[in-house]
């Protein structure tokens, strides 16, 4: 039933790509696809798939590694993390914890599936089928039947030595959050029957990218099922998912992550501001102004299925009590957050003029045009800002109490007389001193060291003369929608796009412009497109691909 | 373009708020000082302590500090025993605990511990300790008025001191409100300065070093008073407001270098005891307010109360980085004074900080100047003075029902 029904939509597809249209606008072009990857859980994915997997009353109390930033996310430099002996140690130690908990008596009631025939023997078929219930989920596949064997092998033993079944299935378990084809989301590939001499990802591997992306977690039951069927290779079958997916309350947390990975927040972790300039400025500040910024994103671009470039205007946004005194705004309910909007006039609209930018783009005792222009640049733009020469004076910029030059503009225009800075300072300081009304952590301020602030500017051949047209400025820019395709691309795919992906990121942004700029719909067209999942062939043996094989699924 | 924040949306918990209104231009997002034009202002008291001015003891009090607790105990020892009790270490504080003891038990270990130590023999413990106590044991400070005060220091003279001209006489003449008493010089701004509590309280040596440091808690979050200064001519030009005092349902939180900061949001406990409504002036930068009975509730550890105030009005400068700073004058019942300000402290913390309960409670009763009974032509309250700093805050509604929060969400900041 389901081959037939994949030959009439594979059919129904051939003959719009004949005809080189779909619904909606050109068809998709081919790409020949990229590398395979082989990416390590982040910390957030690891949590969030052991509370998927086994319930949120799981503790996972351990230290991760931390990982590297690579080409301007945590998830592509995840392709290239590995794991430590001592990282390892802390995953065997969470392991076993976790492990410990799932088969603690007061949890067998609904972690097992099955009860052993005695307490204190093996009881393989029961071990069996709890390690390939679980295994499943850890691995994101099912257990290939040497798989498992080995794991009701060490089940077996470990019964046999400690004289109690579930210590014998506390190892085994722990051993499969120990694995390779856990820690790391790794492609397994196999031939695209559609296109001949070229690969693509395998259902499993389709169905973590999906689930990674949507909801920044391992695929559920349900995807699973789907994989195991065929269905994620239909595009009817894979659009009930992927809409399925989109439909989720989950769909926000994975949004959330995103938005994380791409505004770097991994730097708020050791965010420190001078006290005694920024007294009002705390751990609880840092926290809440994360999630002020990233609750705007979810309100406006799924909740209000707003257009993305006005998370560049908006002046909706949510405040706590914790952020109000910064905002200068009321907050009636003591705990929770509230909806609000800066009333026209406001100098607030926008992520960038939110706390969450303004702090973690300055320094502990100042804030940074410098800083907040090259993140614009590169975060919402895509624009690589060169570093600056190893030699270079700062001492001008930074001296804040130096009377000729009271504020940032001044220090900066000083500064950029130094030839070999002008350059890049040119295209950073414009946008940065947009926003110095805004200090250190985003308090507003209408002068510096008793001089008025000139936030004028000009970005890109259009001037604005505050933070408020600086976002107009963004929001009308052709590079920042470019930018956030690009982006969301490298997010999902755990690589930079190449040469051989232009064409499809172009038809990619065409559809984001003509559906209005809508990240849901941007969403759809990723996961619904076969680029998605082409792959190229690997050049030569890879550990990428060692591991592939060693899984036991990988075909390519 | 003005900001009005009851124009921008506050979904959710939507309570009415009065809040910092801004100048005309760009609307800032945080403090700065405001043209006070159709809109509510709220504040946070950060300070309120009654006034203890830095001026010098030998011009306030001549004959040195007044007479603690254990040295007016040793001025009423016979001659003999004095000398001895001045000589021994420690003899005071010993003789301060027996005093302050509600158990006999106490008193008499207290009078076997000094025995031990061979200060006193125990049928001179036992006898001092009896001649100070009364028959229904109550504790000295608990009832300072069955004790009598020896020598206890006043401030007398006429000099500047802090405060507001609270009878409205020249020379303090009594009135058919007041008591005759001694006016203070002007100062900043006031003349004819009523502040009586200074002079009972300022000859303390613990209140003059430290104040009442059971008055000036607000930083620990325990309690806070708010306050609403709302504009009420149709042009909102003329300086008359009205004035409105809670006390706050929140705790104050501090920034990192342990200050209050602006801009807190804080709700208010909505208890008509509690709340206090007046109207006022602004003028060149000083808002006064017209006289009103004031309650605030205060909370530390051991000691809640609700303190009073009679005819309370507050004369506060409009500070340029929007904070107010001033004083509140009024009259307190010299009963609840002293029970507030004495009382909750313990027996043994006033033997601790030095004060002569009885000497304290007779210089306060004797200093009243304010709600003279006509009959008597005595007083029973006495004119006080406290140092106010405020600074911007939102002050939150209660809310109360939703229908509620739609009138007042929708029509404005006063209720």
């Amino acid at each position: 039933m389901n081959k037939a029904r994949n030959r009439v939509e594979a059919a129904i597809a051939a003959l719009a790509l004949l005809l080189g249209i779909t619904a909606c606008g050109p068809a998709e072009p081919g790409t020949a696809g990229a590398p395979s990857v082989v990416q390590r859980l982040t910390e957030a994915q690891y949590r969030q798939t052991i509370a998927d997997v086994f319930g949120d009353d799981i503790r996972v109390a351990g230290r991760f590694e931390p990982m590297v930033r690579k080409d301007g996310l945590v998830q592509v430099g995840a392709g290239a993390a590995a794991v430590t002996p001592s990282g390892f140690e802390q995953f065997d130690r969470l392991g076993r914890s976790i492990a410990a908990q799932l088969v603690a008596p007061e949890r067998r009631s609904r972690t097992m599936s099955c009860k052993p025939q005695s307490d204190t023997a093996p009881d393989d078929a029961c071990a069996g089928q709890v390690l390939a219930k679980y295994g499943r989920l850890l691995f994101r596949r099912p257990l290939s039947p040497e798989e498992l064997a080995a794991r009701i092998a060490v089940a077996n033993a470990a019964t046999k030595g400690s004289g109690s079944f579930y210590e014998g299935l506390r190892l085994a378990i722990s051993t499969e959050l120990e694995m390779p084809e856990f820690l790391f989301r790794i492609d397994a590939t196999e031939p695209d029957p559609d296109r001949p001499g070229r690969l693509r990802l395998n259902a499993y591997s389709k169905a973590s990218r999906l689930s990674f992306l949507f909801w920044n977690t391992a695929p559920d039951d349900a995807l699973l099922v789907a994989a195991e069927r065929g269905e994620l290779n239909s595009r009817n079958g894979l659009a009930r998912q992927v809409d399925r997916m989109l439909a989720s309350a989950r769909l926000a947390s994975g949004v959330r992550s995103f938005f994380v990975d791409m505004l770097g927040y991994e730097g708020f972790e050791t965010l420190a501001k001078d006290s005694m300039i920024y007294p009002a400025f705390n751990p609880a500040v840092a926290g809440d102004a994360q999630e002020q910024t990233l609750r705007t994103i979810v309100d406006l671009l799924l909740t209000q299925k707003g257009d993305y470039r006005d998370l560049f205007t908006t002046r909706k946004t949510f405040v706590d009590r914790v952020l109000g005194p910064i905002y200068y705004v009321p907050v009636a309910p003591k705990h929770g957050w509230i909806s609000y909007e800066f009333p026209e006039g406001d100098p607030r609209a926008g992520l960038l003029s939110q706390i969450s930018f303004a702090a973690l783009y300055s320094h502990p005792g100042q804030s940074s045009p410098t800083l907040r222009g090259k993140a614009v640049r590169e975060v919402f733009l895509c624009q690589k800002v060169p570093a600056p020469p190893a030699n270079v004076n700062f001492t001008v910029a930074q001296d804040t109490s130096n009377p000729e030059y009271r504020t940032a503009r001044a220090r900066l225009t000083a500064h950029r007389t130094n030839p070999t800075c002008a350059g890049c300072h040119k295209i950073m300081d414009p946008i940065g001193l947009a926003l110095e009304n805004f200090d250190g952590i985003g308090a507003y301020r209408a002068d510096e060291n008793g001089a008025p602030i000139d936030a004028s500017g000009e970005l890109d051949g259009v001037h604005f003369s505050n933070a408020i047209e600086l976002g107009r400025a963004i929001h009308d820019n052709p590079a920042a929608p470019v930018c956030l395709v690009d982006t969301l691309y490298k997010y999902a795919s755990g690589h930079s796009a190449g040469p051989a992906q232009r064409e499809w990121l172009q038809w990619l942004n065409g559809r984001f412009a003509a559906q209005g700029y809508r990240l849901m719909d941007l969403l759809r067209d990723i996961a619904l497109s076969e680029g998605f999942y082409a792959v190229t062939p690997a050049p030569a043996p890879t550990q990428n691909s060692a591991i592939n094989d060693a899984s036991g699924r990988g075909e390519g | 373009m003005k900001r009005n924040l009851l124009s921008t949306a506050i979904v959710g918990s939507l309570s009415v708020v009065s809040a910092l209104a801004s100048g005309e231009g760009i609307v800032a997002s945080q403090p700065m000082p405001p043209a006070l034009v159709g809109q509510t202002r709220g504040y946070v008291f950060t300070h309120f302590r009654s006034s203890a001015p830095p001026t010098e003891l030998t011009k306030d009090c001549p004959n040195g500090y007044a007479m603690s607790l254990r040295d007016a105990f040793i001025a009423q020892l016979p001659p003999q025993d004095q000398a001895r009790a001045q000589q021994v270490k420690g003899f005071g504080e010993v003789a301060s605990m027996i005093l302050a003891s509600d158990n006999p038990k106490d008193g008499l270990k207290l009078g076997d511990d000094m025995k031990a130590v061979g200060r006193l023999s125990e049928a001179e413990s036992k006898a001092y300790f009896q001649k100070r106590r009364d028959p229904n044991r109550h504790t000295i400070c608990n009832n300072p008025a069955d004790y009598q005060g020896v020598g206890f220091q006043t401030i007398n003279h006429a000099d500047p001191a802090s405060g507001l001209n609270l009878d409205g006489t020249a020379d303090g003449q009594a009135t058919a409100r007041t008591c005759a008493h001694q006016k203070f010089a002007d100062i900043d701004g006031v003349a004819a300065v009523d502040n009586q509590f200074w002079r009972a309280f300022g000859c303390l040596a613990v209140y003059r070093h430290e104040g009442l440091a059971w008055d000036s808690t607000i930083a620990t979050g325990d309690w806070a008073i708010l306050m609403e200064v709302t504009p009420t001519g149709q042009s909102g030009k003329d300086g008359e407001v009205d004035v409105n005092f809670y006390a706050s349902k929140d705790s104050v939180t501090l920034n990192a270098s342990g200050t209050i900061p602006p801009g807190l949001s804080l709700e208010y406990i909505d208890d008509p005891e509690l709340i206090a409504r007046t109207h006022g002036k602004i003028e060149d930068g000083v808002l006064t307010t017209e006289p009103v009975n004031f309650t605030y509730k205060y909370d530390n550890q051991i000691v809640h109360n609700r303190p009073s105030f009679e005819a309370a009005r507050f004369r506060l400068k409009m500070m340029p980085d929007g904070s107010l700073n001033g004083h509140m004058g009024a009259y307190a019942d010299v009963d609840k004074l002293y029970g507030f300000t004495v009382k909750p402290q313990t027996i043994d913390g006033a033997s601790a900080n030095n004060i002569d309960c009885p000497g304290l409670y007779a210089a306060m009763r004797s200093l009243a100047d304010g709600d003279r009974d006509p009959k008597t032509g005595t007083c029973s309250a006495i004119s006080v003075a406290y140092d106010v700093e405020a600074i911007p805050a939102f002050v939150i509604h209660p809310r109360k029902t939703a229908a509620a929060d739609a009138d007042r969400g929708a029509s404005a900041t006063r209720e």
